[in-house]
């Protein structure tokens, strides 16, 4: 999956659409499989970053943290919602510590310049993955016909070490069936050759779904052709598979004067870095370029790519891979 | 009168002493560890310590690992009619339970293992769940809030845990004693699958160190020998390897060799040079492992063909990817490979070109690792 950062608006939509699919019940209130949350920021569990796993330099499995409801996750809460009719104060009936969306829209820098963007974040279904790798019991796999990394509930025994190796902490622990459950790329709708039910609804029309392999997918394109698609965090060495267009500064920043500086960059192409690796700074290049080239009245497929005219491009599930065919979308 | 005694008979003197637990015989088995028969039954402690073979993964309980952490077990055995009951009890600073309000909790939890077969020429499993040709039988308790889940495995080494039906249904439980803060378990076999020695092992968990999986404290092969039963010679002479004079050697030249061969790929106490998860960690090998396996492991690795935990826990990140993108896995850290006839060959070399008196001394620095903080070190 590629996710174009530039059209995210923060609408929840595709967390939405995930939750109602599937991690509404059993279980699985807490988690979101589909989180959207805004960069710079701690994230959803909070500080995710911090937490190890992934593999070193080596090739080696790191250690990581399995995170905690209370105070990494947070305990789903409700508000006085029959109150609020007798004109009482509109508040949570708990008393919240953390959550997920605790820190939306607060962002870094100083006003004016402050900046933010939102990183709409699934499990990336890694091409080495590091929750399959730590499973003591090897209950976790990945599927050949289309990658997807699906967790075993037969041979889990709730054990978390994948929560732990997990460097996006994107594989959740179901305390109620006491395993671990994670994000399955909606297959259910794949094999169906539809896409994910949080691309499928994405009003942004963010997200693009194809293999890699096929050079015909818009997948393909963003990411091996522009190399303007980029994973999240290259360093922790899983071999993410979903691939982001990293956002490019919209308004310049302002001096002290209140005046745009001219060619000036809202968002720190350091902070993009530490997010997307040495890469960014290419992809960035490109898309400013073809962005010129567009303003000067040439044609840019790129950007017609990004703009996604038509939903249904977006989307080539049903590319038959070997052994596998899938019915085409219309 | 001593010098009548043979050798033989002394072995098994020595090995009744230090790893035999004789059942009491009664009508019928308790089925749980209150009843007031246990009272009156003597028991015996074992040790447990720290798995310490594999690397796991989690930051956290890692962290706590490196504190001691062996303790006993206090077992005891009611031999009954129809089944044998086992009683386990350890200490444990709190009582943890399996929760459903916090997702990185672990329940405190005990288990029981046993050999799919055993008897005379038939050699023990692995004591970490069995291994390619010696299957373990293991039943797990997790502490609930209302008393025990339990789960009923077939395993052959790590990874392999199977669930399976109990062969004795709702004949486990458990117990906190808030008092002494200790739990106390019982487990039950079917009297048919006990001989007169009958090879068993545990593991107890600490919920509140984040103990879970392979994070445990785990005993050697300890016996239970039920009065009545014949006892096989040949069987107890098998077992007793390491306890006669002369079976073992000298553990200080043992560890001049290990430190100076095994070291290669193994991690010994204060000499960790090869890269973690390459072959078993060995700093706790001899609490956990007996004499006949260590001398087998050493003269025909292949007999034993322990899985490695996970082989994708190690790539090679500047091998060419495949066509999915994944860098293959290292196969450096690969235990076995499958030989021609399709049968796993373990990596290690057999180490034939050793005496019996350099194996003797090996196999006796060997027994010497308990996992425990060393001087020297």
């Amino acid at each position: 999956m590629v996710m174009d950062l530039n059209k995210c608006i923060g609408c929840q939509t595709c967390t939405v659409a995930c939750k109602t699919q599937w991690t509404n019940r059993n279980g699985r209130e807490g988690m979101y499989w589909n989180n959207v949350e805004t960069k710079p920021g701690d994230g959803f569990p909070r500080k995710w970053e911090g937490m190890g796993g992934g593999f070193d330099e080596g090739g080696n499995l790191k250690d990581g943290v399995v995170p905690s409801r209370y105070s990494d996750y947070g305990v789903p809460w409700d508000y006085n919602g029959d109150e609020i009719l007798r004109a009482q104060e509109f508040k949570p009936q708990t008393d919240p510590k953390v959550g997920p969306n605790w820190d939306e829209d607060v962002g870094a820098g100083d006003f004016p310049n402050s900046y933010f963007f939102y990183l709409p974040r699934i499990c990336n279904h890694c091409s080495n993955p590091s929750c399959l790798a730590a499973c003591p019991r090897e209950a976790i796999f990945k599927r050949d016909q289309d990658g997807i990394v699906l967790v075993d509930l037969n041979r889990c025994e709730g054990n978390r070490m994948c929560i732990a190796a997990c460097p996006y902490k994107k594989i959740y622990f179901n305390t109620k069936l006491s395993k671990s459950e994670k994000c399955i790329f909606c297959f259910p709708r794949i094999e169906k050759g539809l896409p994910p039910a949080c691309a499928d609804q994405c009003v942004g029309r963010i997200r693009f779904v194809g293999y890699l392999d096929d050079v015909e997918s818009q997948v393909y394109k963003l990411v091996h052709q522009y190399k303007v698609a980029i994973p999240l965090h290259p360093e922790y060495g899983t071999q993410a598979n979903v691939y982001y267009v990293p956002p490019m500064s919209g308004p310049r920043r302002f001096d002290k004067a209140g005046k745009p500086i001219e060619g000036s960059e809202r968002i720190p192409t350091p902070y993009l870095e530490s997010l997307f690796g040495p890469a960014v700074h290419d992809a960035l290049k490109t898309l400013h370029a073809e962005l010129d080239k567009r303003k000067a009245g040439e044609h840019s497929e790129l950007l017609d790519t990004l703009i996604a005219y038509k939903h249904s491009d977006m989307f080539r599930i049903g590319q038959p891979r070997p052994g596998f065919k899938l019915p085409v979308l219309k | 009168m001593g010098a009548l005694v043979s050798t033989g008979a002394l072995a098994n003197e020595a090995f009744f002493q230090a790893e035999v637990l004789d059942a009491v015989v009664a009508p019928k088995a308790p089925t749980t560890p209150t009843d007031p028969a246990w009272n009156t039954v003597p028991g015996r402690n074992f040790s447990v310590s720290a798995q310490r073979t594999v690397h796991l993964h989690d930051r956290t309980a890692n962290a706590v690992l490196t504190q001691p952490a062996r303790s006993r077990v206090l077992v005891k055995a009611i031999a009954g009619a129809e089944t044998v009951a086992i009683f386990l009890e350890w200490d444990d600073p709190a009582r943890e339970v399996v929760r459903e309000d916090e997702s990185n909790a672990f329940a405190d939890s005990v288990a029981l293992e046993v050999p799919q077969v055993f008897g005379a020429g038939k050699r023990l499993p692995a004591i970490s769940m069995g291994d390619d040709d010696a299957f373990v039988k293991v039943t797990l308790l997790r502490a609930t809030q209302g008393g025990a889940l339990a789960t009923h495995f077939a395993a052959a080494g790590f990874g392999s845990l199977t669930r399976q039906a109990p062969a004795v249904p709702d004949a486990t439980s458990l117990s906190w004693d808030e008092t002494k803060k200790h739990w106390s378990a019982v487990f039950t076999l079917p009297r048919s699958s006990v001989q007169g020695l009958t090879p068993l092992a545990f593991a107890t968990w600490d919920g509140g160190r984040k103990e879970r999986a392979g994070y445990k404290r785990l005993s050697s092969w300890h016996y239970v020998r039920v009065p009545g039963l014949p006892l096989d010679a040949q069987y107890v002479k098998e077992l007793a390897y390491g306890y006669a004079p002369g079976d073992l050697g000298d553990a200080a030249q043992g560890q001049a060799l290990a430190e100076s061969v095994c070291v290669a790929c193994h991690q010994l106490p204060g000499k960790a040079f090869a890269p973690a998860g390459i072959a078993p960690n060995l700093q706790n090998i001899g609490a956990i492992a007996v004499a006949s396996y260590l001398r087998d492991s050493i003269i025909t690795p292949s007999l034993v063909i322990i899985h490695e935990p996970n082989p994708n826990q190690h790539y090679m990140p500047s091998a060419p990817k495949d066509p999915n993108g994944a860098a293959p896995n290292a196969d450096a850290f690969r235990w076995s490979s499958v030989g021609a006839d399709g049968k796993r060959v373990s990596k290690m070399p057999p180490f034939t070109n050793f005496t019996p008196g350099q194996i003797a001394d090996l196999v006796a620095f060997l027994k010497t690792l308990d996992g425990q903080p060393r001087e020297n070190n």
